[in-house]
């Protein structure tokens, strides 16, 4: 179930190739995103299959990460 | 226990619930200010007048802060005689683990409480907002209704959700389409402790959410990171305050914000059970 490669395919598959996926929340129960400026839309609006394809993989939730970019260095 | 003989005529199952309600005589309702109880509570003054009915509602650091204004401003509205009452269940470690039916031990707490008071005041009988579409749903919290002999006469009368909004639009009552608003503890999953200072967080980021124009949406606990659920307007737009929400949700304690893909829907931290496992335990 914890296969980062795996989860690197399923975004590339999903047409994500720039997206970062890591195990967040408690207990790993989530999928977390790291999409790259300008992504974060297209994700929004067209990732549900690759939600889809991490939740077949394990993970009971995927969500993109929000970052306040007055943070940005 | 529901009425099978009513036919599916609204007229019907109205008259029913009010033939329900003057054999109770008089009336403390358990009153959260959503759209079940703000009617049973209206409908019970308009039946029994209002100085048999009390509606209650119980206090702790569960309730939202809007959840307590709703109750408050809608019973004043309406002239219904109303207070609040201190519930203690986070006291309670049955509860506080947070297990699948951390309902049944609020709801132990509640309606035990209400009894007393009930008993205390003269009041002859407990009234809960359970409806007809409750009986298909998981809830823990109706053993402990039952137990207690508290009665739940939109149910008996066969109401459904969709029959009680439609009621409260014909009497007026702002609540007839108002969205469900389960309590802040909904938003921990199961197994993550409920404390005061969880609640309070979830409160905060919820308020700043709606002080940012969000309508539709869920602020999920997990630990340090917050997973948002929103409807499918707030998720198109929200990169356009993206900045505004990861900061408002900093300061009510989340270090990281995370944007769920899937949306809001209800009962969504049930999927998450049993979590899997990929780090270590938190």
């Amino acid at each position: 179930m914890s296969d980062p490669a795996a989860w690197r395919n399923a975004a590339e598959a999903a047409g994500f190739p720039h997206v970062r996926v890591a195990p967040d929340g408690l207990k790993g129960e989530i999928a977390r995103l790291s999409a790259p400026p300008g992504e974060m839309e297209r994700l929004l609006r067209e990732g549900r299959p690759l939600a889809e394809a991490l939740r077949a993989l394990g993970f009971a939730y995927v969500a993109v990460e929000l970052e306040d970019e007055s943070d940005a260095r | 226990m529901r009425d099978e003989g009513l036919a599916s005529d609204p007229t019907r199952k109205r008259e029913r619930l009010r033939e329900l309600l003057r054999a109770c005589e008089s009336v403390v309702v358990g009153y959260s200010g959503g759209v079940d109880s703000v009617l049973l509570a209206a409908v019970a003054v308009e039946v029994l007048g209002a100085e048999r009915v009390l509606a209650v509602t119980g206090v702790s650091p569960s309730l939202s802060r809007r959840a307590g204004r709703t109750a408050r401003e809608v019973a004043r509205a309406q002239g219904i005689p109303w207070r609040e009452l201190e519930t203690r269940e986070g006291e309670d470690p049955r509860y506080a683990a947070n297990p699948d039916n951390r309902c049944y031990y609020c709801k132990s707490e509640l309606w035990s409480r209400l009894g007393d008071l009930a008993e205390r005041e003269g009041f002859r009988t407990v009234l809960d907002g359970s409806n007809a579409d409750d009986l298909t749903d998981h809830r823990p919290g109706a053993a402990a209704a039952r137990e207690r002999s508290v009665r739940s006469p939109l149910q008996e009368a066969g109401l459904t959700k969709a029959e009680i909004r439609a009621w409260s639009l014909d009497l007026g009552l702002p609540t007839w389409d108002q969205p469900a608003a389960p309590c802040l503890a909904s938003r921990l999953p199961y197994g993550f402790a409920v404390t005061p200072e969880r609640l309070r967080q979830v409160d905060r980021a919820e308020e700043a959410l709606r002080a940012l124009g969000f309508r539709t949406f869920r602020v999920r606990h997990h630990g340090d990171a917050a997973r948002l659920e929103l409807g499918d307007e707030e998720l198109r737009s929200v990169t356009g305050v993206g900045s505004q929400v990861a900061r408002a949700l900093r300061e009510a304690g989340f270090p990281r914000v995370l944007v769920d893909l899937q949306g809001y829907r209800r009962g969504a931290l049930n999927e998450g059970l049993p979590l899997v496992v990929l780090g270590s335990a938190a």
